[in-house]
């Protein structure tokens, strides 16, 4: 145990058996004199003990409260202090932050400077949803290239760094083009390595996970309202072909069940609106519960929607149901 | 007549010297000196020097530097000494008032005591003070009779 912590109990200690031992110390001076009057001696006159412990423990609130408050104001004065040296730091932290910024925009001007690929670019070209295989095609524009150099460019799997496929591109510029069939379930960093005889160059630009492009291609979200006998669902979605025809949608229907029974069925493809690769449309409706059979929140809703590769159903129940 | 003159029985508060004068006076008139009857006879320069105190159906006279404490209990005043304990016909106040200039200090209610019998003094933390009386008993000065007290010592 810390002896500081037991510091405030000592000191209550000691306070406490001074001011016992000086009552004790007073009542034996009181009853001598006391005595001594009694026995015809000149005794002076002195206040009872229980007037001096009360006199004396105010005397000793008083003193620690002085103490008390002299205290407070030096911690004050201590906390300024502090608080001055805490901004004075927090200003040497700033200007710290703001040398190691100036040097991180500076390293990254350095490194744009001496970076080696000047822009990239890529195009699903197809996609096999039986075999999960994608065929991609990989363009770079490179800064400067040595005269006699071979250019590959290079896709290796960082799922498991065991796929690794290399297409020599060949071309008359500095723009180079490969095409590779990889495992749509793999994420992928393409490189660009040029060697001649004496020297080899490599370094990468892009990586592309196409678990997380596939999914994220196409999305939709569905919202559930109620106010004022009024409940409302709307409904929008968003698919980006990523350039492959087979992507696009061809046909979208919304199909509302209550339990088993079909309500309704919306073709919503009169909705959709495309603007180069990206698809998007909206979707909502209301009815007043008071007049309605059913509620809108309770339904299930089936999403179907149909592109190059076939159907795919998304389905959500609504809040009442979920 | 003769049964009224008998029963006047009258207690005698007189010097050495006149007793013998004023006990005449007070026969002839048909009075019987009793030392325990209600009705007092004082000449005006008297002073009383002693009590006269029942012990064991017996009277004896005290001294009143004998005295340590009179104590009033219900309708009685007991007087102690050293040795024993008496009950005395006068009231506590009359005690007060008539031996108040040779050291009787009242300390309570109920209680006097002959400050030449006090022991010691032992004062307490709830501003009493207790006495401890040379018969060895133990006796609480009041606070509202503190002041008086304190003074009658010399404080």
């Amino acid at each position: 145990m810390n002896i500081m912590s037991l510091l405030p109990l000592i000191v209550f200690f000691i306070i406490g058996s001074s001011i016992f031992i000086a009552v004790v110390i007073y009542k034996l001076i009181y009853k001598k004199n006391l005595n001594k009057a009694l026995d015809g001696t000149k005794a002076i006159s002195m206040v009872d003990p229980a007037s001096f412990i009360q006199g004396f423990m105010l005397l000793v609130v008083v003193i620690l409260s002085i103490v008390s408050v002299s205290s407070i104001q030096e911690l004050k004065r201590q906390q300024a202090d502090q608080q001055v040296e805490l901004n004075t730091l927090r200003d040497k932290i700033n200007s710290i932050q703001y040398s190691v910024g100036s040097i991180e925009s500076q390293f990254s001007a350095y490194v744009a400077s001496n970076a080696w690929i000047q822009s990239s670019s890529y195009l699903v070209i197809d996609y096999d949803p039986l075999n999960q295989l994608i065929d991609i095609q990989m363009m770079v524009s490179l800064k400067e290239l040595h005269a006699d150099a071979i250019v590959k460019i290079v896709a290796v799997s960082t799922t498991d760094f065991q796929d690794i496929t290399e297409v020599v591109s060949v071309s008359n510029t500095l723009n180079f083009v490969a095409n590779f069939t990889l495992n749509a379930t793999m994420s992928y960093r393409f490189e660009v390595v040029a060697s001649t005889q004496d020297e080899l160059s490599k370094e990468a630009f892009r990586t592309i996970n196409f678990v997380t492009l596939l999914q994220e291609r196409f999305r939709f979200h569905m919202g559930f309202s109620l106010a004022d006998n009024m409940e409302t669902y709307d409904i929008s979605v968003y698919n980006h072909s990523l350039g492959l025809e087979s992507f696009q949608i061809s046909g979208i229907v919304l199909r509302l069940y209550n339990g088993l029974t079909l309500i309704q069925t919306i073709d919503l493809l009169p909705n959709l609106s495309a603007q180069g690769n990206i698809q998007t449309f909206y979707h909502g409706s209301n009815q007043n519960t008071s007049t309605s059979t059913y509620s809108l929140l309770g339904l299930r809703y089936v999403l179907e929607v149909t592109d190059g590769f076939g159907t795919t159903l998304y389905e959500t129940l609504g809040p009442s149901l979920r | 007549m003769d049964w009224v003159v008998k029963w006047l029985e009258i207690k005698l508060k007189c010097r050495k010297e006149n007793e013998k004068k004023y006990k005449e006076m007070l026969e002839l008139a048909g009075f019987v000196i009793s030392p325990t009857a209600d009705l007092t006879f004082q000449e005006d320069d008297f002073i009383q020097d002693s009590f006269l105190g029942k012990v064991e159906d017996v009277y004896e006279i005290i001294p009143f530097q004998k005295v340590v404490l009179i104590e009033a209990f219900g309708h009685e005043v007991f007087l102690y000494t050293l040795e024993k304990k008496y009950i005395i016909k006068e009231r506590l106040y009359e005690v007060e008032g008539l031996f108040d200039d040779v050291g009787y200090i009242r300390i309570n209610k109920s209680q006097i005591v002959n400050k030449a019998m006090i022991k010691e003094i032992r004062p307490a933390f709830n501003s009493k003070l207790t006495l401890l009386l040379k018969n060895k008993q133990l006796v609480d000065v009041t606070r509202s009779y503190q002041v008086r007290f304190k003074e009658s010592i010399g404080l």
